[in-house]
């Protein structure tokens, strides 16, 4: 551990090092031939200029579109099981769609003649699958998918999830896998040098943060019509009834 | 006739000073040079975590901030050599007005490396907005609050102040024997190392750092680079005009 330890910080003295030697190969070129004193004042100058103008329009950029964090679900510990209670009892209450904690991801209907529907899917477990029969044998199975409370580092990523998508093939209804589409979110650190001096929580829980670094909800709602079985060995579904 | 000699110090150390703000500008401007390259560097240089289907990408301006202390301590230690020292005859004065001037023109710089290191950060967001066209962007350390950026300033001037002292002082040990040029990098290398290392002489290493690092007063830390930097810069001093009596 140690060994790799010292093997990081070589390689990145390492880095360091070309990075400065490159930087000094730049500087000993401009002296070769060395730039009027007039044009570096203006190089200066602009570059000063360009540094007030990042803050001005820091300070202007509207922040309603920016990811929010999220650092006080990490903080207490999350329960798998309590949420997808909470879930089957908002499903029940019928105000699932209404709540604000679960948001709606996807949705799809299909028509089927089955009357003994197989669920596979991903082993994985990566979705918590729900079913529930209808009033009417209309012959259509609706599926709606939810997202739950999702973390990455402290990062809501709830309304970044991507739906896992189900389709019916062969008699069965297939769950799709975890995403092919990534996700790349930025993130900014504070200055180095301030961090001992700033008290904030939340700009501190990745240090302090021991738990689970990521954690993402998924629910699948199917709601099959009256008259049909299902035969699952998907490990995470399960029906649901009044 | 005290306050007298003491007028005579202050103009003399004033007019360096004002000479040495304008002779020195290449110095400020390599600095400026160092923060735009650590700029564009930390565009893509960043920590990255890759869970699931998301990466999350960390930016900081760690690259800006290295560079400058790097270029700073550097301005420390070359004010110290024969070159610059030899710049000084332009103008009326002794060692110690050199010395004070230098001292002025490395906390002068030291300032300008503060505040334009912290706006470099505010660049770097910027530049990162409109590359990624402002999208999946987390909004918190993204906009900085005032009181943030005033405590990067203001502790990055004054770590900036203390690596430039260190330098200055080093900059002198250097000039009573050319061997101490390679032994004193040699030293900055070794010690860097023997904070990893597990022995007694590690230990005393990160206690130095941890004087410094894990302060988390600013009235305190002021006070400890204060003092550091003040007595660094006055054995500094004392070893210049030792040295300007052997020239």
């Amino acid at each position: 551990m140690k060994s790799m330890l010292i093997a990081a910080i070589i390689v990145t003295i390492l880095k360091f090092s070309v990075i400065i030697i490159l930087v000094f190969f730049i500087i000993k070129n401009i002296s070769k031939r060395p730039l009027a004193s007039n044009i570096k004042k203006i190089i200066a100058m602009i570059y000063c200029i360009i540094l007030l103008v990042a803050l001005l329009v820091l300070n202007i950029i509207p922040n309603k579109n920016f990811m929010k964090s999220d650092y006080s679900q990490l903080k207490s510990n999350y329960n798998d099981d309590s949420v997808l209670e909470d879930f089957k009892q908002l499903i029940l209450d019928g105000k699932v769609d209404s709540s604000k904690e679960f948001i709606k991801n996807g949705s799809n209907s299909m028509k089927s003649k089955l009357k003994l529907l197989k669920i596979v899917g991903s082993e994985d477990g990566n979705a918590e699958i729900l079913i529930q029969h209808k009033n009417a044998a209309d012959g259509k199975i609706d599926i709606t998918e939810y997202a739950g409370k999702s973390i990455l580092k402290g990062v809501d990523l709830t309304n970044k999830l991507q739906p896992l998508g189900v389709i019916l093939k062969d008699g069965a209804l297939t769950i799709g896998k975890e995403v092919d589409k990534e996700i790349n979110v930025s993130r900014f650190a504070y200055d180095l040098t301030a961090n001992q001096f700033i008290n904030d929580k939340n700009y501190k829980m990745d240090e302090n943060y021991s738990g689970k670094p990521y954690y993402a909800m998924r629910f699948i709602l199917i709601k099959i019509p009256k008259d049909v079985q299902i035969d699952t060995i998907y490990p995470n579904a399960q029906m649901i009834t009044n | 006739m005290m306050f007298l000699v003491e007028g005579k110090l202050l103009g003399a150390t004033k007019r360096q000073y004002i000479y040495k703000l304008k002779a020195y500008f290449q110095l400020l401007f390599n600095l400026i040079i160092f923060q735009a390259v650590g700029i564009v560097f930390s565009t893509v240089s960043t920590i990255s975590e890759n869970i699931n289907f998301v990466t999350l990408i960390t930016y900081s301006n760690t690259i800006v901030t290295v560079f400058s202390f790097i270029m700073l301590f550097s301005v420390g230690y070359i004010l110290q050599t024969e070159k610059y020292k030899n710049l000084d005859v332009a103008v009326v004065g002794n060692s110690y007005t050199s010395s004070f001037s230098d001292i002025a023109y490395i906390i002068t710089i030291c300032i300008f490396g503060g505040i334009t290191t912290s706006l470099g950060g505010v660049l770097l967001r910027i530049l990162i907005y409109f590359i990624k066209s402002g999208q999946n962007i987390v909004g918190e350390g993204f906009f900085i609050p005032p009181k943030v950026l005033l405590i990067g300033i203001i502790s990055t001037f004054l770590y900036a102040v203390l690596i430039s002292s260190l330098g200055y002082l080093l900059g002198a040990i250097a000039q009573i024997n050319k061997v101490l040029l390679l032994i004193i990098p040699a030293l900055i290398i070794g010690s860097m190392f023997l904070i990893l290392s597990n022995n007694a002489y590690s230990n005393t290493v990160a206690v130095i750092r941890d004087f410094y690092v894990s302060e988390v007063s600013m009235v305190m830390f002021i006070i400890k680079i204060f003092v550091t930097s003040a007595i660094l810069f006055s054995v500094a001093v004392k070893i210049a005009s030792n040295l300007e009596v052997r020239r």
